[in-house]
């Protein structure tokens, strides 16, 4: 990929992110960049890790946040529009063990895909074979488990581990098993929806400049 | 116990119920002791020789508080813990919206917040209230759960105003209809109604009016029934009623809601008549005795359930579109909606919940038990945590740390000695070795501003099960006032010039541990030295009845902590105050005012565990 005297507007440009794994001592076996797919309008932060064999498919506007994990061991990762990944997230985990070698692509992959305008906060946890439907929101510190399905518009309050599906317009909260049923109907999700747009736009800008004030202050060092 | 060592604990004296103690305060008896009670402590003349406080015995734990627990009473001149001082309210506040309600109000709005203040009925967190629209300042208002996502469109509920929230809901149904306030603007009582009011037109709330209110064809009453608050209101006064009415006409009956005092014109009245009656010529006619009835109408609290409520519920349950287990309540759910308040207590689906006003809390101020001194003040104002009166413990009574000494003394063992300062550098439990002599630097810090003279003293072998020798190498010794900082310095400048900070020099025996001298002294603080030596904690072989088996006894929990009782006892002279506290102090023997205080308690230290 050549690299670019103007400021970059997507990440297929420079700068490139940081290959797995920073943590854990220095004689770590460095591993190989994932094949990426990246959409012109989204923004995979250059302090985001990346880890994998298999393919990782990000759709248009979406943000990946600083020091979050996309992991493709066990199988491809897709993340489709809107969706926006926020800090220290783990999607398609569970992360290999640093000191070992990287194992090799499986034999079956999982699919790991991220609809349309999920929002994964800080610190949530994603394993290899979830499904999160349209418009979900998992909390921080969350877990949905290997081949879970989150429903549309569901939301898994901050702690939860989900190893079960969940069906549309749910909320998950308390120890996972208090669930209610939200209307559906007028309801301020469009509310929450737009806010999560903006917010998106905004921050995406934020973290381009950051990074590009980045690369610009190590090249002149 | 699962503390950090070292600690401290205070004993405090309230608990000893023996009279002993109460008469004399300067020379408490402790119940915690083996000796039998027959051995009164008025053979006792010293204080050396009362029976040591255990801090293993079973009821010593009711006694310990931490230091920052305890409170001092200036009047008493004694410890007071949270058992023997009295607590009642400041202020009554929301915590939501930090807004003060006044003393006469808080009853009325039952105890929680009157404004915009709820908790959401589903998992009651704090609900905010929003507008439908977004931001704007027009269009109907609703209730909004950040966490579950409930919302009081839910339930059918929307406001016109974004204020007074409460009085808004209290008029709503659940599904958006109008209904009854619970709480009626109208008295019911009928002695202070106007007997306009008793026309036909207006609901009939007592058994005493002559016209019932109309019956409709099939027999039950035309009033709409009353919401569950409404009907608990209408209920209590209807039963009140009853009471006044009964007892009123029947002076012999016996009534459960009046008074038990003589002083009440109903119990007087029915005294007299008691004597009145009984002498007589010829005897009076006694009026029919008035028997108490239940309610008849929805207006008094009677509630009809609908016969279709049953099989209306257990339809609307196994509807897959409304009903549903998963929107019927917990139990949780359910004791969280209180009546009075304006929920439904009764509610079996989540659309028959309501949304629940704050409780308020209150800023309480603590009195002493003994003497109706105020110990604790707090200031009024919900925002503010200062206090106007706060007389803790700590500010009189010094402050007491141990660590251990490092083995520079050639009776400190090695092995223990170097553990244990280890073990509490790296947050572990402190483990002492049996046997092993180990030196613990005991510091007490004075926060007074006079100088206080200290006695302290232990008895030479703990007292409880395993007796482990413990020795202070100065029992007696005075602390510095906690005087200004740059008192010490300016001090330090006219006197020697060797002083560093901190330490006196010359006054403290330079770090090294020698009997009957202190270990150190600074400015306002002064450390001795106390020599533990553990003996063995010995699991115990217990044979059973028929001695074919032998047990092993396993140490029970906490037996192996060595603890310290030390009984403290402090003498200073208070100084002059400026607001005139001394013009109420209590005369000394000779009846002058002589400023001497002095004070004495136990205290505990939690030193280590001894290693099995």
């Amino acid at each position: 990929m050549a690299s670019s005297a103007s400021l970059p507007t997507s990440f297929s440009k420079d700068p490139q992110p940081r290959v797995e794994p920073p943590a854990g001592p220095s004689n770590v076996v460095p591993t190989t960049r994932p094949p990426l797919e990246v959409h012109p309008t989204a923004h995979l932060d250059p302090q985001a890790y990346i880890q994998g064999t298999s393919t990782i498919t990000l759709g248009a506007n979406v943000v990946i946040h600083p020091r979050a994990r996309l992991v493709s061991v066990h199988g491809p990762l897709t993340i489709r529009a809107g969706s926006v990944i926020l800090e220290r997230c783990v999607v398609g985990g569970p992360v290999p063990d640093p000191k070992e070698p990287l194992p090799p692509p499986p034999e079956a992959p999982v699919n790991t895909v991220v609809a349309q305008n999920v929002l994964l906060q800080a610190s949530a946890e994603v394993q290899a074979g979830a499904f999160l439907d349209e418009a979900c929101l998992i909390e921080p510190r969350a877990v949905i488990k290997k081949g879970v399905h989150i429903g549309k518009h569901t939301k898994v309050c901050a702690g939860c581990v989900v190893d079960r599906s969940v069906r549309d317009w749910t909320v998950l909260w308390g120890d996972g098993q208090t669930r209610r049923l939200r209307t559906g109907a007028i309801d301020p999700e469009d509310g929450r929806l737009k806010a999560l747009e903006i917010d998106r736009e905004s921050t995406a800008g934020l973290l381009t400049t950051a990074a590009a004030k980045a690369t610009l202050g190590k090249r002149r060092a | 116990m699962g503390l950090t060592f070292p600690y401290t604990y205070i004993s405090c004296p309230c608990s000893d119920g023996s009279k002993e103690i109460e008469e004399s305060r300067l020379r408490p008896a402790p119940l915690f002791h083996k000796k039998p009670l027959a051995e009164e402590p008025e053979e006792v003349e010293e204080e050396k020789e009362e029976a040591p406080f255990d801090p293993h015995h079973p009821r010593a734990s009711f006694s310990l508080f931490p230091p920052e627990h305890l409170l001092y009473c200036e009047e008493c001149r004694d410890l007071k813990c949270p058992r023997c001082s009295i607590e009642e309210q400041v202020s009554y506040f929301c915590t939501s919206c930090l807004f003060e309600t006044p003393a006469s109000a808080v009853r009325s709005e039952g105890n929680r917040c009157a404004r915009n203040c709820f908790n959401c009925p589903i998992c009651f967190s704090q609900l905010s209230v929003n507008n439908i629209n977004g931001a704007v300042k027009e269009g109907p208002w609703i209730l909004n759960c950040y966490y579950c996502m409930w919302t009081s469109l839910d339930i059918g509920i929307r406001f016109d105003r974004p204020t007074n929230i409460r009085a808004q809901l209290d008029r709503i149904a659940n599904g958006g209809t109008p209904k009854a306030p619970s709480k009626p603007t109208e008295t019911p009582d009928l002695a202070r109604r106007s007997s306009y009011l008793n026309h036909e037109s207006y609901p009939q709330l007592s058994a005493t009016t002559n016209e019932p209110p109309p019956i409709q064809q099939d027999g039950s009453p035309k009033e709409a029934p009353l919401d569950p608050a409404a009907r608990f209101t209408a209920l209590k006064a209807f039963y009140k009623n009853q009471l006044t009415t009964t007892t009123a006409a029947n002076p012999t009956h016996p009534s459960i809601s009046s008074d038990f005092s003589y002083s009440s014109p109903s119990s007087l009245n029915r005294i007299l008549n008691l004597y009145s009656t009984s002498g007589t010529f010829p005897p009076k006619k006694k009026p029919k005795p008035q028997l108490m009835r239940e309610a008849l109408y929805p207006s008094e609290g009677l509630l009809i359930p609908s016969p279709d409520a049953a099989t209306s519920a257990q339809t609307k349950l196994l509807s897959s579109a409304t009903g549903g287990f998963i929107n019927t309540t917990t139990l949780s759910q359910r004791h969280f909606q209180t009546g009075p308040a304006g929920g439904n207590p009764d509610a079996r689906f989540v659309d028959e919940l309501r949304p629940m006003p704050a409780p308020l809390t209150t800023k309480r101020a603590k009195r002493c038990k003994e003497c109706r001194h105020i110990l604790v003040k707090p200031e009024a104002k919900p925002t503010s945590t200062r206090h106007r009166i706060k007389l803790v413990a700590l500010s009189y009574i010094p402050h007491v740390s141990l660590r251990p000494l490092l083995g520079t003394s050639a009776a400190g063992g090695g092995a223990s000695t170097s553990s244990a300062p280890s073990a509490l550098l790296y947050g572990g439990d402190v483990i002492l070795e049996p046997g092993k002599p180990t030196q613990w630097i005991l510091k007490l810090t004075n926060s007074l501003f006079d100088a206080v003279r200290v006695s302290i003293a232990t008895p030479a072998v703990t007292p409880g099960k395993y007796g482990h020798r413990v020795t202070i190498l100065c029992p007696q010794f005075e602390i510095g006032a906690n005087s200004d900082v740059w008192e010490e310095a300016l001090g330090s400048k006219s006197g020697d010039a060797a002083g560093s900070a901190g330490k006196i020099s010359g006054s403290g025996n330079g770090g090294v541990a020698e009997a009957g001298k202190v270990y150190e002294k600074g400015r306002n603080w002064t450390s001795v030295v106390v020599e533990v030596v553990p003996v063995s904690i010995a699991q115990s072989i217990v044979e059973t009845a028929d001695k074919e088996e032998i047990q092993v006894r396993e140490v029970d929990e906490d037996e192996d902590v060595l603890e310290i009782p030390i009984r403290v006892r402090l003498d200073w002279k208070q100084g002059d105050l400026d607001d005139g506290a001394n013009k109420k102090a209590r005369l000394n023997e000779e009846g002058v005012e002589d400023g001497v205080r002095e004070l004495a308690y136990w205290v505990v230290l939690g030193v280590g565990r001894v290693k099995k």
